[in-house]
């Protein structure tokens, strides 16, 4: 079951026409319209502190609680009077840190582990690969969320929960390919003028399976923002002040049937954010790799 | 059969032993003192010290894990620090909710999930095969707390049909269940469509209507059959998220599951009910896996147990 049959070492002319080009000829609308919300997230995310200093974010001033949406305060302010924009504004800059964190750990040792399992077919890559089957039957909120209780509330336990938790999945996604690779004619030919085992795996092989981590890569930062705004809601993540919006949400929940807005922005934005990053990645899969298509 | 059941039965002990053995060393080894946090800010170093020894704190973590063990294998998950009260009875109050949440929520999936396969893979490529695809991909994308609470300000706030919270009548169940259930059914129609696509261009539906058999009976009788041995497998893995997905869920309508007995005890390091709860947690995505294996037999004879 390779997920998807790994780009040629050459690369063929359809690669060179460039995503922007691929989606715009496609009329990929929807998917154009979602790269537009992942620039302007992670635009967002960057410029968070030349926009409003963390003072303003999170100084409480009761006078003006939830006000509804008007031009001094374009998205309103939440329960205890801070600016819905700039809290929207500062917690994608945590969403994006937390997702692009986690995923990093989560694919540099997945990748690892997953190559030298695949690469090394022997008893202890075999018991690895079972133990991580049992990981992967183990429902990953639940895994996160022991891994949380150990290092305790806060981002970093929760970028290591979203990254510890998403390894298993990603060690079985590039065992395979590389198993595949393995068997190439260039692998056999590096193997033949004499390279090492090391040299074969970081420089023949692991080149090769890029595609399927830039594609993976995006659809897990989708996850990983999922799953990290809900352990965030149920009081796992961040401690308030911070404005985590899974956590903004979970604040300002009481006050859902007079104000709804202090749900709506923060859950919208959530919504729109995972959306788009997994609409580009199924669109990065399909420009990539044409016959995964048909797969599912 | 009788024979791989209980195989695979005795092999649950070593594998809750592994869980059980994880749990207990992450938990204890962890910063932050629970016998202080049970005793509260004003206790005094006695009096903390007089929790320790309550709950065998104070002994070597080798032999606090063999005194655990030994219970465990009694029934006794240990006492709550909080509420002094046994974490088996707590399991034994929660759990039944939330295996009813998760049920109620496969049971949405299942039922609107598969049918809708099952139309979009006799008209492939029509409106409904289209819908199906944009649906999964707003199904993934949807934080689950998210979707409850909008549901919760349509159904219960705004239109008044539904009681926003708590456990008890029918009606208590539908947006919980709702909530869980919805993300799944585009999964399940999009893997339904899949494998009965698959099914279709076997020999034996050819042979099935050749001999004179309607579409009818050759959809539900022969594809649809050997279709939901890949629907199976994703059932059981899907009931294991589903369980996990619960305990958020729970959270949302203040349900009096175990996900939120367990992620209560989280906030103030009431260890014995994290660990009973996550034990629990871990034997039922085992034993689902079990049934899932007995029903693959049932379905397609072919396969063998060894």
């Amino acid at each position: 079951m390779a997920p998807s049959t790994l780009a040629s070492p050459t690369p063929d002319a359809k690669q060179r026409q460039g995503f922007l080009g691929y989606l715009i000829r496609r009329r990929s609308y929807t998917v154009l319209a979602a790269a537009v919300v992942m620039v302007l997230f992670v635009a967002a995310a960057l410029a968070a502190p030349l926009l409003y200093d963390w003072e303003t974010t999170t100084r409480v001033a009761l006078d003006r609680a939830l006000m509804p949406l008007s031009a001094a305060y374009p998205l309103g302010t939440d329960e205890l009077g801070r600016d819905m924009v700039a809290r929207l504004i500062w917690g994608a800059r945590i969403t994006l840190v937390v997702g692009v964190v986690s995923v990093a750990i989560a694919m540099v040792v997945g990748v690892v582990i997953g190559a030298l399992c695949g690469y090394y077919e022997n008893w202890l890559s075999s018991a690895v690969m079972r133990f991580m089957d049992f990981m992967i039957a183990f429902p990953r909120t639940l895994f996160a969320i022991i891994i949380v209780t150990a290092f305790g509330s806060g981002v970093v336990s929760l970028i290591l929960a979203i990254g510890i938790s998403t390894v298993p999945a990603n060690v079985r996604l590039f065992r395979g390919p590389v198993l595949a690779l393995k068997r190439r004619q260039f692998t056999t030919a590096a193997k033949a003028l004499g390279a090492k085992d090391s040299s074969i795996l970081f420089s023949h092989i692991l080149p090769n399976t890029m595609s399927l981590v830039i594609i993976q890569g995006t659809l897990s930062l989708a996850e990983a923002i999922l799953i990290g705004a809900g352990l965030s809601f149920l009081g796992l993540g961040p401690q308030p002040p911070t404005p985590e919006w899974g956590a903004m949400i979970a604040a300002s929940r009481a006050h859902i049937t007079t104000h709804p807005h202090v749900i709506l922005v923060p859950g919208l934005a959530l919504f729109l954010v995972i959306l788009s990053f997994n609409l580009v990645g199924d669109a990065l899969r399909d420009y990539i790799d044409p016959r995964s298509r048909k797969a599912l | 059969m009788a024979n791989y059941i209980i195989r695979r039965l005795l092999m649950l002990v070593p594998m809750l032993l592994g869980v059980s053995a994880a749990v207990f060393l992450v938990l204890h080894l962890i910063p932050g003192d629970p016998a202080r946090m049970a005793a509260g800010p004003d206790a005094s170093e006695a009096d903390i010290e007089q929790i320790r020894v309550n709950h065998g704190l104070d002994k070597p973590f080798i032999v606090q894990y063999g005194i655990y063990l030994k219970k465990v294998l009694q029934g006794d998950l240990g006492e709550s620090f909080q509420t002094m009260a046994p974490v088996t009875e707590g399991i034994l109050r929660t759990f039944p909710a939330t295996l009813e949440l998760a049920a109620a929520g496969m049971l949405i999936a299942v039922l609107l999930g598969v049918p809708i396969g099952i139309y979009s893979a006799l008209h492939p490529r029509g409106a409904a095969d289209r819908l199906v695809t944009s649906l999964a991909v707003l199904g993934i994308s949807m934080p689950g707390f998210f979707l409850g609470l909008v549901l919760m300000l349509v159904f219960a706030s705004l239109l008044n049909w539904l009681p926003p919270t708590g456990r008890g009548s029918f009606a208590h169940l539908v947006l919980p269940s709702v909530t869980l259930g919805l993300p799944y059914v585009a999964t399940f129609a999009r893997l339904t469509r899949s494998s009965m696509l698959d099914v279709f261009s076997e020999d034996f539906i050819r042979t099935a209507r050749a001999k004179g058999l309607s579409w009818r009976k050759v959809t539900y009788r022969h594809a649809l059959r050997n279709a939901s041995i890949p629907l199976v497998t994703m059932l059981g893995l899907d009931f294991g998220r589903l369980l996990g997905g619960a305990v958020i869920v729970e959270k949302v309508f203040a349900w009096p599951g175990m996900g939120r007995y367990m992620v209560d005890a989280i906030m103030v390091r009431d260890i014995y009910v994290v660990q009973g709860t996550i034990l629990v947690f871990a034997a039922s995505v085992v034993l689902i896996n079990l049934i899932v294996d007995v029903i693959y037999g049932a379905l397609d004879p072919r396969i063998a147990y060894s």
